[in-house]
């Protein structure tokens, strides 16, 4: 075990002296997993960004869709289509976030005061997308395995960037608890190249850690992420439970959690509430977050995800 | 006899009207001709709609308008944050406290600052403050668009949006 955290920390101070990118999947992909604040134990085709072995979940045939907005104007959006054969499920997916209307800004005379001040001079859009393939692989009964690739594009003002990584994630399982392992971008020294201006950033290393465990009605999770940013090493901690009521039985899961985000060098913690309603094959999860944006500190996500090819079992 | 009198009065009155026009035109030396016509132009304007609109230019102090007058904007927008280029720029009515906050691309705040009334960012007037790497302990926003909120006694007097490019 030792070995294993040595090889982690070395592997994850290899990128250095870059800034890191910002990846929209480091926020959310969907909402169940914002409300058990997890990654990596959703049971649809958005695992793809979360955890490539945590496809052994879907149906035959899944797709998955994710909204939140975020200030207004901060559009995070994904779609993902998953399908399996046999023993082997396949997925593919894309999530963006879209900023409109930033202004551009210039120098000018405000003739009312006869002095010079900052004023608009025009108008210009961000779009951050993450394109995701990930295949994964039933190994064992209990041992799952899958990879992913992603590709990473951004487009701001006159600026394009674009980068490739992999994740590996791995799932062990029982009859009542789960234990998931992910490692993102596991391809050392690999950036987000730019031009005009050139520059680029570093896609941040991390490996998460996460457990649940079923205690009849109640599942709980924890989850421990190992974060190397910019020469540093944090570590983030996440717990939740869903509790699912028997007269309900699967149709209705209510969900709470406590997690941590990286703040540039610092961590904060935010409380979650989720909502989880299935039906028929298709299934439909909200969460809550209270941020901290003065104007608006309901966060509110939505997810949603249906089941194409019903499994026979 | 009263056709005579009438030519004379007339080349008369031709006559002393090219007077007075040359007599102007001595007056005034060549090279400060243009700004005796923007004057001539200001003084027409002070008799016409014009001189409504100069006396009524909003005065910094006037209670009628808001306390932060216009919108607060970054420049350059999208900056090169890294290379400690960045400023957030408004117009004060009058000295007051501010706050400003900006957050990070996932609704949480990343950095907060007090400015007192009568310091730079809280004068009366135009304000600029600078908001570089400096300001955040030496850490370096990752390319993306950022908001911000300028308050003033917990509330909000204008939102904007920063970007950062490489």
């Amino acid at each position: 075990m030792k070995r294993l955290w040595v090889v982690i920390g070395i592997w994850g101070c290899i990128s250095l002296g870059a800034v890191s990118y910002f990846s929209p999947t480091q926020f959310a992909s969907n909402a169940y997993e914002v409300g058990v604040g997890v990654k990596g134990f959703g049971s649809n085709a958005s695992q793809v960004f979360e955890n490539p072995a945590g496809l052994y979940r879907i149906s035959p045939m899944s797709v998955a869709g994710f909204y939140t907005n975020v200030y207004g104007d901060f559009n995070y959006q994904n779609i993902a289509l998953g399908y399996r054969v046999g023993s082997t499920t396949v997925s593919v997916g894309v999530m963006q976030l879209f900023v409109p209307n930033i202004p551009t800004t210039m120098w000018g005379i405000n003739y009312d005061y006869n002095e010079d001040e900052i004023m608009r001079s025009g108008a210009y859009d961000y779009m951050n997308s993450v394109y995701r393939v990930g295949i994964h692989r039933t190994v064992l009964p209990f041992l799952e395995v899958g990879l992913s690739g992603s590709y990473y594009t951004t487009s701001i003002y006159t600026t394009e960037g674009a980068g490739f990584n992999l994740d590996f994630g791995a799932i062990v399982h029982t009859a009542s608890s789960e234990l998931s392992f992910v490692a993102e971008n596991i391809i050392p020294n690999t950036y987000v190249h730019y031009s005009s201006p050139s520059g680029r950033e570093a896609l941040l290393q991390q490996v998460r850690v996460g457990g649940t465990h079923a205690f009849g009605p109640i599942n709980v999770f924890a989850q421990l992420t190992l974060i190397s940013e910019q020469d540093e090493m944090a570590y983030l901690k996440n717990m939740g439970c869903s509790y699912s009521p028997s007269f309900f039985k699967q149709f209705l899961q209510l969900n709470a959690s406590i997690t941590e985000e990286m703040i540039l060098s610092d961590s904060t913690s935010s409380v979650n509430l989720g909502l989880t309603l299935r039906l028929f094959g298709a299934q439909f999860d909200y969460a809550y977050r209270k941020g901290e944006f003065e104007l608006n500190k309901n966060m509110h996500f939505f997810s949603f995800s249906m089941e194409l090819i019903r499994s026979k079992s | 006899m009263k056709w005579m009198i009438s030519v004379l009065l007339y080349s008369t009155m031709l006559f002393s009207m090219e007077k007075v026009h040359l007599q102007s035109m001595a007056l005034i030396p060549t090279q400060s001709i243009s700004s005796v016509v923007v004057n001539s132009l200001h003084f027409d304007s002070y008799l016409s709609d014009e001189f409504t609109r100069i006396s009524s230019l909003p005065e910094s102090n006037d209670e009628d308008l808001p306390l932060l007058i216009g919108e607060a904007l970054a420049y350059p927008n999208p900056m090169r944050f890294s290379k400690n280029e960045g400023m957030i720029g408004y117009r004060l009515r009058e000295d007051t406290d501010i706050t400003l906050w900006v957050y990070s691309m996932t609704g949480q705040k990343l950095y907060s600052r007090d400015i007192s009334a009568g310091e730079l960012g809280g004068r009366q007037g135009y304000n600029t403050i600078p908001f570089t790497p400096e300001h955040l302990q030496g850490d370096v926003l990752s390319v993306g668009v950022y908001p911000f909120l300028i308050l003033a006694n917990g509330e909000v007097l204008a939102q904007g949006r920063l970007g950062v490019i490489p």
